[in-house]
């Protein structure tokens, strides 16, 4: 028996089908990105059609490569939201119809949690078994968050500790990238460069933002607007050993920030009540940032925790993650009618919390 | 009419964004203009949270494209960022930008298409410029 995965967030269209020990028989995404690059970014509208052109076709295929049928299928764990509501309704009205049809359960599945129990999805197999407690970094062009998860006694709750400000840790990387002339996706380009040169916090400093009232919250803008200022002063954009320098300084900034708030969050968890975390976890699509995985994986020795990367291919959205998070949720699962989309949906308890219907959604 | 603010630290540019927010008029579409990096979500958020939105609902909407803040009078203050919109309004009509930009409710707009307009009844423009001495002005117009 298999759970379906549906995402069409943002900007790929993506199935998955799971068994109920969380192996990935079948993950399948017809990624927009190519047609993106042109803008420099998502466009919604391209977006939304695109997820109505590929969902069905890649259903039939992951049935196909599954070998398996529809009534094998028990459960469907959709992308509610966050996300943009024109593409999130896409998959929310396939899910239902396919529910309410098929007559198995739906159960609404928040993006970010996706993420954040990717890293325990393996490659071949069932899935690693979610510890009793753990952090989890989501960090992606939409969202900058670590949670604290407890997994212990039957119970889900997750906590978020802190959040961005202003800009999220992906979207920096994307303008920052844009601004010195670099294609769309930004961050891989950055880390290319960044690796041919050298960090040179003399030349380019970027400090690590420091709140008033110690708050452990992110904030990218002014690393965003420094490293313009910067760019623009030594016409970066112009000169290839100048700008791999500075890339190499700001992704370096990038991180410092993270692992800063990491420590600081660390030294708190330690000191709260039992049980105690013992494996972190790092997701979203800018945990497939080399020098960050390996920067990661030292942390993790250095304080003897376990550190759990996701595989490349769920970094970035996915649905194999969204049907992992709805295992981790199918008490939730039951009528399609009551699944809505949310364009904002925070993590967090056994219910959604703190959502807010996009116009097009709201209740007449 | 136009009202400008020289602001040499954060402290200042929040207290301009305060003077502003009080000078708004009731459901305001408000334009913020000024380059990359130059702080208008910051602005937004001293607006938003000055007329009692959570300030830490605030960020930026680059991603999401709308964010809406529930304020503690029960009101609510959109957010919105243009900057990865296209210029195909087929695509601002499956959003919802007329809508909002025609209903209740403050709108605070970054990176503004200026056909934007025609959803709007008026609206107010505040610029940010970055001087090469570090200072900002903001112009309220």
């Amino acid at each position: 028996m298999y759970i379906l995965g549906i995402e069409t967030s943002c900007d790929e269209t993506s199935v998955a089908l799971l068994r109920a020990d969380g192996e990935v028989r079948c993950n399948l995404i017809s990624s927009q990105i190519a047609r993106h690059q042109p803008f420099g970014g998502v466009v919604p509208e391209i977006a939304s059609r695109e997820h109505l052109v590929h969902l069905f076709p890649l259903l039939e295929e992951a049935l196909r490569q599954s070998g398996a049928s529809w009534n094998e299928v028990e459960t469907i764990a959709v992308t509610a939201g966050p996300g943009l509501i024109g593409a999130l309704l896409v998959g929310v009205s396939a899910a239902q119809g396919l529910s309410y049809a098929l007559g198995i359960p739906l159960v609404a599945v928040n993006h970010l949690e996706g993420h954040l129990f990717s890293p325990f999805l393996s490659a071949s197999g069932a899935a690693i078994p979610l510890p009793p407690r753990f952090l989890s970094i989501v960090i992606s062009g939409g969202h900058s968050s670590i949670y604290d998860v407890v997994t212990a006694d039957g119970r889900l709750e997750i906590e978020m500790l802190n959040r961005t400000r202003d800009d999220a840790i992906g979207e920096t990387f994307d303008k920052v990238a844009k601004f010195v002339g670099l294609p769309y996706p930004g961050g891989p380009q950055v880390e290319r460069l960044a690796r041919a040169g050298k960090a040179d916090r003399k030349r380019f400093p970027f400090p690590v933002p420091q709140f008033k009232e110690s708050s452990v919250d992110f904030s990218f803008s002014g690393l965003k607007a420094g490293a313009i200022r910067w760019a623009r002063q030594y016409r970066v954009g112009e000169d290839q050993a100048a700008l791999a320098d500075f890339c190499a300084t700001f992704q370096d900034a990038l991180f410092e920030q993270l692992f800063s708030r990491l420590d600081t969050i660390w030294q708190q968890i330690r000191r709260s009540a039992p049980p105690r975390p013992r494996e972190i976890a790092l997701a979203g699509g800018v945990a497939a940032n080399g020098v960050l995985r390996e920067r990661m994986q030292a942390w993790g020795r250095q304080h003897d925790v376990m550190v759990r990367l996701p595989e490349k291919r769920f970094c970035t959205d996915n649905a194999a993650m969204i049907a992992f998070a709805g295992l981790q949720r199918r008490r939730e699962a039951g009528d399609p009618r009551l699944v809505k989309a949310y364009s904002r949906m925070l993590v967090g308890g056994p219910r959604i919390l703190g959502e807010t219907s996009a116009p097009l959604v709201r209740p007449s | 009419m136009t009202t400008t603010w020289v602001s040499r630290s954060e402290e200042e540019s929040e207290l301009a964004a305060r003077e502003i927010a009080r000078l708004l008029p009731a459901d305001a579409v408000v334009h913020l203009i000024g380059d990359l990096g130059v702080g208008k979500t910051f602005l937004a958020r001293a607006i938003a949270t000055e007329l009692g939105a959570d300030e830490r609902d605030v960020s930026s909407p680059s991603f999401a494209i709308v964010h809406e803040y529930p304020t503690r009078s029960g009101e609510t203050i959109f957010h919105i960022d243009g900057y990865r919109l296209s210029n195909n309004r087929r695509e601002w009509l499956e959003i919802g930008i007329p809508e909002i930009l025609g209903g209740p409710g403050l709108k605070l707009i970054e990176w503004p298409k200026e056909e934007f307009q025609t959803f709007e009844s008026s609206h107010l423009e505040v610029e940010i410029r970055l001087l090469d001495d570090g200072t900002r002005e903001i112009e309220m117009r």
